[in-house]
């Protein structure tokens, strides 16, 4: 037997799935419309209805967004991304069309941000920084494993994790908010002095 | 020569470069050793290569309605294919269908281990 407090909580973020969502049905009338290529009221009304129902059918879970689009920092991850890219694909070209081998290996990347949606977008992109696939995700401890497909030795292991750690600055300068922002670079700074050898005192 | 051939020469060199990018991807997935090499043949260098071509085609054609067709491709494909390559990566790895001895480090066994799972079948336990 269930009681009315239970079933309230249960309900609530169904419902609230359920609603409306302005933003994203703009978003995708202007695809849709893009898609059909023409203007008038036919496919602008029938895109809006189409997005509507899409929505509804199929909401997407609620994600805690507190930040707004940096448009330089996009800028600056999107250069990086298809830079990435040619980077990335040429080296696989090379390995397609030559005799030598692979050395794969799968490590982990111990991300510094705490939202789901940096971490998403961070593994999204990290499967195009040259070299790197996720393989698997843990989202409690931000841990990101990714297959290498050539990791010669244990210093090239630490070139792809400062690279995937420079791709998730790059994703919270673009997306988020000024107190992420500033956090994330706390800790950055908190690890370079790490880094450096520190006196003897202070070592725990 | 004026702007319009220059781009038009642009454009098909373009083409040309993503259909060798998309060619290098296709020779990848057939001759890299095991499902998580061959994604990242089936991954990047193919995004790649399509980027290459629809530039080159947005080029030579010059509209607004394909441009903003091509941008949205590639979006869509930037956005969809590292999904798609998770999600097989992910099945191979627990059913355990990648090469593993040629590996050189693998974390994520380590750390599975560590926490009382093992990854790999075991030929003795099922006898």
């Amino acid at each position: 037997m269930m009681k009315p407090h239970d079933g309230a909580v249960a309900t609530a973020p169904v419902r609230s799935r359920r609603r409306l969502q302005p933003k994203a049905i703009v978003l995708l009338t202007i695809i849709w419309v893009a898609l059909v290529g023409q203007v008038t009221i036919v496919t602008v009304v029938g895109g809006a209805l189409l997005s509507i129902l899409v929505t509804l059918l199929f909401p997407l879970p609620p994600v805690s967004y507190g930040g707004r689009l940096h448009p330089w920092g996009a800028l600056k991850l999107l250069a990086h991304l298809i830079k990435d890219l040619a980077v990335s694909s040429t080296r696989l070209a090379i390995f397609a069309f030559g005799t030598a081998a692979p050395r794969p290996g799968i490590i982990r990347v111990n991300l510094r941000s705490t939202s789901d949606l940096y971490q998403v977008n961070t593994a999204e992109l990290a499967s195009v920084v040259p070299g790197t696939i996720v393989v698997d995700a843990r989202p409690k401890r931000r841990h990101l494993y990714l297959h290498v497909f050539d990791l010669p030795d244990l210093a090239e292991r630490e070139a792809i994790i400062r690279d995937t750690l420079a791709l998730e600055s790059r994703v919270v300068h673009a997306l988020g908010s000024r107190a992420e922002i500033a956090a994330l670079e706390k800790h950055q700074a908190d690890e370079r002095s790490w880094a450096s050898p520190p006196s003897e005192e202070e070592t725990p | 020569m004026n702007t319009g051939d220059v781009l038009d020469i642009a454009g098909a060199s373009l083409l040309l470069a993503g259909a060798l990018f998309c060619l290098a991807a296709a020779v990848g997935i057939l001759r890299f050793p095991d499902v998580l090499t061959r994604l990242h043949a089936a991954t990047k260098p193919q995004v790649f290569g399509l980027l290459l071509i629809l530039t080159g085609v947005a080029l030579t054609l010059r509209t607004w309605h394909v441009f903003i067709l091509a941008t949205l491709v590639i979006g869509l494909q930037i956005l969809t294919s590292p999904v798609a390559g998770h999600m097989l990566a992910r099945t191979a790895y627990r059913t355990d269908q990648w090469d593993d001895e040629h590996a050189r480090v693998d974390e994520l066994g380590d750390d599975l281990a560590a926490a009382g799972f093992r990854n790999k079948a075991d030929p003795e336990s099922e006898l």
